[in-house]
């Protein structure tokens, strides 16, 4: 203002004849400020400067100051600042008519490049002579600025607390402005205060209150060194910016979560008081997050980034911390392509990865694909670092769905791998030993059953022959009889083992063969009609309703769970009870028929607490039974089980010493066969061999047979019984039944059998003998060409049972004629020296009208033949013995011819001989059939017809 | 006169011999009286004599069959006594054997001649 009125002249006398008046001058020297004159108009020329302006601007001498400036007015201001102060000085001027005055400030450059504030008192005057001109006085001002310009920085950060102070109030337990240094609260909000908040209270109560607030004595003490307020007011003159502590709380409320306590210190720019804007905020997601970052993140991950527009971005993950074979990227960020190819695949090179595949799975648009339909997407990679191999997993999140931002979560897993794998190891090798056992433990039944099994044949095989010497004394019958019972019960015992074997591991199959439900009723009661009479019981079976005669399934598997019911009824029942059993059917729908089997008795019956667990395994109600009833206990629960392969239910009610009733109910598929058709099966029609390499078996086997009315032979090897075979069915009087022990020396049973079926395709009935459990070779065996199993001993019982069973399944009509031939009309040429013989065989072939053609020797009947028309003969008729040429070797050359027919031609041996070395001969000849002389008529009719049609074909 | 009443009490099978010429009475007693006729009976016997065994088995055999098939059963039986032994080539004097063969061929040879 001062300075207004120095200037506040009339500069007109300032000048003297153009120039400053020497007395001007020398003041305008003297004084401290700058002072200049310039032009208005034109290029602003300076008229005039004095001696502290060249100061101001940092020049020695007035030379360097128009040097720097110009020596004009927009020379003295900084470049960016003239266009603005013009416009202000020409607002000013318009403005203040009177006076002509105004007031700047702008920034200057000074010599040394320096830039000063300056502020600029001007006066715009006409000056004659000089036209329009600016006089002016500046100064230096640049500490006064800046002075300025930090308070008003004070004042803008002190607003922006204030805002930030009401904006945190709303979702903050407390937020406060301390006055700290007049020791007082001046404002304070929450939702969850200390009584010491209040506006007006004491900064220090309210900084107790917190302390007082924290559970944890490391925590009161961290909070108190860092919030005290003298400790506050220091950092604000260190600028050590806002403080921050997070603590375990209990607030005012009782709440008590982790709390994040922040001061942010500045100055009140009204007053200069230190004021700290206090916010207290719960934080129990914020610090369970740090600590999942910091601890949990990086224990499971080895690096987190995030993956944008190419770049990734490392947010977890410490280089140092990393254990080695991390492939951690080699800088926090970059390209993420580059990361991939530079250090990730070259690592996985050195391993077996598929290096195309395994880049193409690390793509960004592989991830993009893959997250577009998945939550996370994962690649395994294998890397090899220095000779070790470790397993990496990179796994992708989305973290921005449009603009395809990715999360990258790296983790090690080859302890977990390692680990898996050491597992799985363990299983597997824990599944083995359990396969080893459970194989061991039907190895064991197996062979247990063998090894038992075998001496049982020969007690069972020499017992059965003892009885047949009709000069036993009766004691000694009686011991024999004893000891044949005890076996078959002894046998019976393994068999339930293995059926319970079987049933255990899965094995038991059903037949699924029409079957004849009378005759198996008819069994059953035969068999318990008998024992209930030997036990002086009371015994009947009711069919109720109609019932089929016949039905599909399993007969056997039914009459087992029937037999083994009423077994159980007779052995807990004393005479003079009674036993009923009835059948009726129940139901019948879609073809299939459920029926009832009712199984009452009036025995000891069961306590109610025992029928749960009668059908469990190696059970009976008074362990002392086994002895008095003798079983193994298995009955009840193999029954159960057979019930429940076939699908059907068992339940039963006793009452103790009245009786026990069991019922059974069975669905089974109706036959299509109704009423009796059950075809003849006539055991003389039977024609048997057996196979045995064990003589009491063999014998044994014979004499079974022979009880039920089938003759039988018998070899003792494979190769013997072929040729037995071989030489049967050369003369037309083939085996339909062919009995074959399994386990023989050179040749086994199944091998023996293929080598039948493969000369001789299906004329012949083959069961295989065996003491072993067959379950094993069964598959082999039937493709081999075995038809049915029988275990061994063989039971009288059991044998034609069987048989019918298997040649009915092979609807092989005992008796059967084989597909033959009209002969009419056909071409026969006869072998024979012997002219009566010759003319007899003519005859019976005439009768049939059958061209017959006569040559007396071999040599001839080569020659016929030979010059015949293919195919013109239909048969030869070969006497073996001749003149000339005797019939083996003119079969032997016929068959050597080459011609078309001369292989198949049937030739059929005629030969008084009927040693079997003699038909085997001729058959090595390569003869086809063998006929002993004198010939039945019906035999050679037969014989020849069979052959041309076999042939036919 | 060779008739089938007349073989039977010989002791012939005439019902198997005619079944086997499909009851053909001529064409059987034909054959019979083709049998009794024929040259083997004087070879077997001259073959014995010269103690040629192979060529006396040839005829015994070829006798047999012929005698089997006609069913002339008490030939046949002889027949056959006397091939088994010539089977084995057994070296012991057949004359006895073949003094019954031919004396009962004489038999029947007397039928056939009335």
């Amino acid at each position: 203002m001062e300075n207004r009125e120095i200037i506040n002249i009339d500069m007109n006398i300032l000048f003297e004849n153009g120039k400053l008046s020497p007395a001007i001058e020398w003041i305008s020297e003297q004084i401290p400020g700058g002072f200049f004159i310039y032009k208005a108009d034109g290029n602003m020329e300076l008229l005039y400067a004095n001696k502290a302006m060249i100061r101001i601007f940092g020049c020695s001498n007035l030379e360097e100051f128009k040097e720097l400036t110009g020596y004009t007015f927009p020379g003295l201001v900084h470049p960016e600042d003239f266009r603005k102060i013009q416009d202000s000085i020409d607002e000013q001027i318009a403005k203040d008519e009177n006076d002509n005055f105004d007031y700047v400030e702008y920034r200057i450059i000074r010599k040394d490049g320096k830039i000063r504030w300056v502020d600029d008192y001007g006066h715009f005057a006409n000056l004659p002579g000089y036209g329009n001109v600016y006089y002016v006085f500046i100064g230096d001002i640049t500490q006064q600025h800046n002075a300025r310009e930090e308070i008003r920085r004070r004042g803008n950060v002190y607003s922006s607390m204030l805002e930030q102070f009401n904006a945190f109030a709303k979702d903050s337990l407390a937020v406060m402005r301390n006055n700290l240094t007049s020791d007082v609260i001046e404002d304070v909000k929450g939702s969850d205060l200390f009584d010491t908040d209040y506006p007006g209270g004491s900064v220090a109560a309210s900084i107790q209150a917190r302390i007082d607030s924290f559970p944890n004595d490391l925590d009161k003490k961290r909070y108190e060194e860092a919030f005290r307020r003298e400790k506050l007011i220091e950092r604000f003159y260190n600028a050590e910016g806002p403080v921050t502590f997070i603590g375990y709380s209990i607030r005012q409320s009782g709440r008590s979560c982790f709390v994040k306590y922040q001061r942010n210190i500045t100055i009140d720019p009204l007053n200069g008081d230190i004021i700290a804007f206090g916010t207290e905020s719960e934080c129990d997601n914020e610090k369970v997050s740090e600590i999942l970052n910091d601890k949990v993140l990086v224990k499971q991950y080895d690096m987190v980034t995030y993956i944008a527009s190419d770049q990734y971005n490392v947010v977890i993950g410490d280089a140092k911390r990393i254990k080695r074979g991390s492939i951690f990227p080699k800088k926090p960020n970059g390209n993420y392509a580059d990361y991939i190819n530079n250090q990730v695949i070259p690592a996985a090179s050195r391993s077996a990865h598929n290096i195309r595949e395994l880049t193409e799975s690390l793509s960004l648009e592989k991830i993009g694909k893959e997250l577009e339909e998945n939550e996370s997407y994962t690649v395994d990679v294998t890397c090899e670092i220095d000779g070790e191999i470790f397993n990496k997993r990179f796994t992708y999140y989305l973290l921005d769905p449009d603009a395809k931002y990715y999360i990258l979560l790296k983790s090690d897993v080859t302890d977990v791998l390692r680990e898996q794998r050491k597992q799985n190891e363990l299983l597997s090798e824990a599944l083995q030993e359990a396969e080893h056992a459970n194989a061991a433990k039907t190895s064991f039944l197996s062979n247990m059953s063998h090894e038992i099994r075998t001496p049982m044949n020969a007690i069972i095989g020499l017992d059965s022959i003892a009885l047949k010497d009709p000069n036993l004394s009766s004691q000694t019958r009686d011991y024999l009889e004893k000891i044949g019972e005890s076996a078959r019960h002894l046998l019976s015992l393994i068999n339930d083992i293995l059926d319970m074997t079987r049933i255990e591991s899965g094995r038991m199959a059903l037949r699924k063969e029409e079957f004849s439900f009378g005759t198996m009723l008819e069994q059953i009661n035969t068999m318990i009609q008998a024992q209930c009479r030997d036990k002086g019981l009371n015994y009947e079976c009711r069919v109720i309703g109609k019932v089929d005669d016949w039905y599909f399934g399993d007969d056997m598997k039914l009459k087992q769970i029937l037999i083994n019911i009423l077994s159980n009824a007779i052995k807990f029942t004393n005479a003079p009870g009674s036993i009923l059993f009835t059948v009726e059917k129940v139901a019948e729908f879609d073809r299939q028929s459920t029926l009832r089997f009712v199984i009452s008795d009036t025995g000891i019956g069961m306590d109610k607490d025992f029928l749960p667990k009668l059908f469990n395994p190696f059970t009976q109600e008074d362990s002392s039974r086994s002895s008095k009833y003798g079983s193994t206990g298995l009955g009840m629960a193999i029954t159960k089980n057979i019930v429940e392969v076939m699908n059907g239910t068992i339940s039963v009610e006793s009452e103790k010493g009245v009786g026990s009733t069991f019922t059974v109910n069975i669905t089974l598929k109706n036959a299509n066969k109704t009423g009796d058709e059950q075809q003849d099966f006539d055991v003389k029609n039977i024609s048997a061999l057996v196979v045995d390499d064990d003589v009491i078996a063999l014998e044994h086997a014979k004499t079974i047979l022979e009880e039920v009315g089938i003759s039988a032979d018998t070899c003792k090897s494979g190769a013997e019984a072929l040729s037995t075979i071989e030489i049967h069915h050369a003369k037309k009087t083939p085996y339909n039944l062919v009995l074959i022990d399994w386990k023989m020396p050179d040749q086994d049973g199944v091998e023996v059998t293929r080598q039948i079926r493969n000369n001789y395709s299906d004329e012949t009935t083959i069961i295989i003998l065996t003491a072993y459990n067959w379950d094993d070779v069964m598959e082999e065996a039937i493709n081999a060409g075995v038809d049915s199993f029988m275990a061994k001993p063989l039971f009288a019982a059991n044998v034609l049972d069987e048989f019918e069973r298997v040649m009915k399944r092979k609807n092989i009509i005992i008796g059967q004629k084989k597909q033959e031939t009209e002969l009419n009309g056909k071409h026969i040429l006869l072998a024979e020296d012997v002219e009566i013989n010759a003319e007899i065989i003519k005859l019976l072939l005439e009768t049939k009208k059958i061209s017959v053609d006569v040559a007396e020797n071999g040599e001839i009947a080569l020659n016929k033949f030979r010059s015949s028309q293919e195919n013109y003969y239909d048969a030869i008729l070969m006497d073996v013995r001749m003149p000339v040429m005797d019939g083996l070797e003119a079969a032997q050359k016929i068959r050597t011819l080459g011609r078309n027919d001369s292989k198949s031609i049937p030739i059929i041996a005629l030969t008084a001989n009927v040693f079997d070395e003699d038909v085997q001969r001729s058959l090595q000849a390569g003869m086809n059939a063998h006929l002993s002389k004198p010939v039945e008529p019906e035999m050679l009719y037969k014989t020849i017809s069979e052959l041309i049609s076999e042939n036919k074909k | 006169m060779l008739t089938i009443e007349e073989l039977k009490k010989l002791g012939c099978d005439t019902d198997e011999g005619l079944a086997r010429c499909v009851n053909q009475e001529d064409f059987y007693l034909r054959l019979v009286n083709n049998a009794i006729n024929c040259e083997d009976f004087n070879i077997l016997k001259e073959a014995l004599e010269n103690k040629d065994l192979d060529a006396a088995f040839e005829t015994a055999h070829k006798l047999k069959g012929a005698l089997g098939n006609l069913s002339l059963t008490p030939l046949y039986d002889k027949a056959v006594e006397i091939t088994e032994l010539l089977r084995n080539r057994t070296n012991t004097d057949y004359s006895e054997l073949l003094e019954e063969l031919l004396k009962l061929k004489e038999e029947y040879k007397a039928l056939c001649d009335e």
